[in-house]
């Protein structure tokens, strides 16, 4: 029981903590940037979820949108 | 997404998920494109993409970008999300694409 009550306490406390949710910014400024100067993307070398490995080397010729992403 | 296959761009997502968890997430939403795993964290640094948060159980994570490389290897458009909450309207996108060459 004191276990489960110091723990709800730290998570009270870790919730507390967290930053309030930014406002939303000014969509005029989530926009694509151009890149300059340009420059070589760095090489990469990735498992796909087949097991084959992606590799930027290999897409050559095409033009590639990366995007991060994750489960935050 | 029709727009985008129809433009002959490799679309490719990339997290630091483990690649089974990609797999899985894959199959649930039926997506299209193609997902790979930077699950040893080599990409995301190279791309300025990753955000070291010691207080965070996951430690190391990406954040939202989006980069457009052209056909000779080259980066030609980029955004970096402080918040990745945000996202890009796919319109945006696809006219950055065009201008690469797509």
């Amino acid at each position: 029981m004191r276990t489960a009550l110091a723990l709800l306490l730290v998570l009270t406390a870790a919730l507390a903590s967290l930053p309030a949710r930014a406002a939303d910014p000014d969509p005029a400024r989530i926009r694509m940037q151009r890149y300059e100067p340009a420059k070589p993307a760095p090489a990469f070398a990735l498992p796909r979820l087949d097991g084959k490995v992606v590799r930027l080397e290999d897409l050559k010729g095409k033009v590639v949108l990366v995007f991060f992403w994750a489960t935050w | 997404m029709p727009q985008f296959e129809a433009l002959n761009a490799q679309v490719l997502g990339v997290s630091a998920d483990h690649a089974a968890t990609l797999d899985a997430f894959t199959k649930q939403n039926k997506l299209r494109y193609t997902l790979a795993s930077d699950f040893r964290r080599q990409m995301l640094p190279a791309y300025d993409a990753m955000v070291t948060n010691e207080q965070s159980p996951i430690f190391r994570y990406a954040k939202r970008a989006y980069f457009i490389i052209d056909g000779k290897g080259v980066v030609r458009w980029i955004k970096i999300m402080d918040n990745p909450l945000d996202l890009l309207k796919p319109d945006d996108v696809l006219k950055a694409l065009k201008e690469s060459g797509a």
